[in-house]
């Protein structure tokens, strides 16, 4: 897989400089501003890619910040991006709005992330690229997937984050991460190879 | 997920349009509107109980004072009662700040006494719980080492007869399967994972509960033991496409790197890696070049088996790893502990 999102990684200093940002939100609001900006587009696309709508997406990352802010007294800081907790947070969020079926779940995909998933099958394949067919059964495949599976799948597929990050947000070990994600793509060869026959 | 849409190829939103949408004041107003209800104020409730704990105490001591018998109020106290009460359930606080266990729950049925054994409990630092083609609940333990708590007793080893043990540590209820373990090794499932330490397969189990415990068995030096831990590869940083213009090591799946040199303190972390860059020196010799966050740091290694033959050393190692595993199932045995879907191993 190439391009992982360098995006994530912050140094040791970055983090440091958020821990006093943190703190200085707790015991002021308005300092939150701060955060606030840095983490917006972030947070928005997140959902974006996942309700498809502009207008949605506005209001639901406004709630993720509301309720970041509210919630900002009990975060504990772990050396970590705080953009960890604010994914949690609107992941959580997000949650509620399919249960109430307020939104159905929407993923993007680019042809090239599909490609990259269907070569995880059988990495010793020389074809060039797989065909339109195996790409048209890999997205029909998607819909057989839990949330949770396709979720760490979009994560580490279709928005490139690396495992760091996404163990992160989920709240897992990397190593669980990895193990989840070698079980999703034995999962969907699988349903791929069934549907085959 | 029926109804999930796909974008295939959608145009990215840009960052101009969602920044239309980003506005500070309006999330301020919004917390500014939205206060917490009194009654969730943590104040109220430790202020009330306070007062509640002082009317009572007052009452006792005035109904003591004045009356003739002494009634012994029973008061819950901070002690753990002889587990053979069976009618009587406990509940023991105790806050210790090391192995964070915090409440001690027993409802024993038909236990009887024995010496508590020296057992470290295996707390899950995470756990996955899925479920298999039969419906099995699976259980993807990783652990950590806990002390048992001195004042827990714990039943024997030789208990036929299915009991329960509930205690509590980072304040959730743990509850406790110790039947007597049949532990047999499942076949249909092997995951190996690959560590710095070396290969490490995953096993299952199948247990009378019906669950299947994921779990990884001791791991062992590599065949080429060296005073330094390897660095094993399968395929994560494409290190299969980086060393493919290397025809001495190109076609390879799997790759063990003995380091030459110390790796740089905090660099060892191969999960903290972004990325991995590989040199050739010399035949056998190589460069990784290690990225993290916006640093890199480089380190000479050497192949493990630099003779080439790799596959027929992992299978000597392999074959060498199923004969101390299949040794710590006949010696240890498992007790699985229901952490509210968490699970915790206890080994003897």
């Amino acid at each position: 897989m190439t391009n992982i999102n360098k995006q994530y990684h912050h140094s040791k200093s970055a983090i440091q400089l958020e821990e006093e940002q943190i703190n200085k939100a707790k015991k002021n609001p308005k300092d939150f501003a701060v955060l606030y900006e840095k983490y917006y587009v972030q947070i928005f696309r997140y959902i974006f890619k996942r309700i498809a709508d502009e207008n949605e997406s506005a209001d639901l990352t406004s709630q993720v910040f509301v309720k970041a802010l509210q919630s900002l007294h009990k975060y504990e800081f772990r050396g970590v991006p705080f953009s960890a907790w604010l994914h949690q947070i609107a992941r959580n969020e997000l949650n509620l709005c399919f249960r109430a079926q307020k939104y159905n779940r929407s993923v993007d995909v680019k042809t090239e992330q599909l490609h990259e998933v269907i070569e995880e099958f059988d990495p010793e394949n020389n074809e060039e690229q797989p065909n339109e067919e195996k790409t048209q059964q890999l997205m029909a495949s998607l819909r057989e997937l839990n949330k949770d599976e396709l979720e760490l799948l979009e994560m580490r597929y279709f928005e490139k984050r690396p495992f760091q990050e996404v163990s992160e947000i989920l709240n897992i070990s990397v190593s669980n991460a990895k193990v989840k994600m070698h079980r999703i793509i034995k999962k969907l060869k699988g349903i791929m190879q069934v549907e085959s026959v | 997920m029926e109804d999930l849409n796909i974008n295939r190829d959608k145009p990215d939103i840009t960052d101009e349009q969602i920044l239309k949408h980003r506005n500070f004041d309006a999330v301020m107003n919004t917390v500014a509107v939205t206060k917490v209800p009194w009654y969730k104020v943590g104040k109220f409730w430790l202020l009330g109980g306070s007062a509640i704990v002082v009317l009572v105490a007052t009452v006792m001591l005035i109904t003591n004072y004045s009356t003739s018998n002494e009634e012994v109020v029973e008061v819950v106290s901070n002690t753990i009662k002889d587990a053979q009460e069976s009618d009587v359930n406990q509940m023991v606080k105790e806050e210790k700040e090391e192995n964070q266990v915090s409440i001690f729950h027993v409802t024993p049925k038909s236990m009887e006494v024995f010496t508590p054994l020296n057992l470290k409990i295996q707390v899950p630092r995470e756990v996955i719980i899925d479920e298999d083609a039969s419906g099995s609940s699976i259980f993807d333990v990783s652990i950590t080492n806990l002390d048992v708590p001195e004042n827990i007793e714990l039943p024997p080893h030789s208990k036929k007869e299915s009991f329960q043990l509930d205690f509590s540590y980072n304040d959730k209820t743990v509850e406790f399967y110790g039947a007597e373990s049949t532990l047999v090794k499942d076949e249909s499932v092997t995951i190996y994972e690959s560590t710095i330490d070396g290969w490490k397969p995953m096993q299952t189990y199948k247990y009378d509960k019906e669950v299947v415990l994921y779990d990884s068995v001791p791991t062992m030096l590599l065949p080429e033991q060296s005073s330094r831990p390897a660095l094993v590869f399968d395929s994560e940083y494409e290190i299969e496409n980086k060393v493919a213009e290397f025809e001495e090591i190109s076609g390879y799946k799997n790759f063990v790197f003995q380091p030459i040199e110390e790796i740089p303190e905090g660099w060892y972390e191969k999960n903290m890696w972004e990325d991995v860059r590989v040199e050739k020196i010399e035949d056998g010799i190589y460069k990784l070049y290690l990225l993290k966050f916006d640093q890199e740091k480089e380190c000479l290694v050497k192949l493990a088996f630099p003779e080439g033959d790799f596959q027929k050393a992992m299978n000597q190692y392999n074959t060498s790893f199923e004969k101390q595993e299949n040794l710590s199932i006949e010696k240890g045995r498992f007790y699985v502990l229901n952490d509210g879907g968490k699970y915790i191993v206890l080994y003897p």
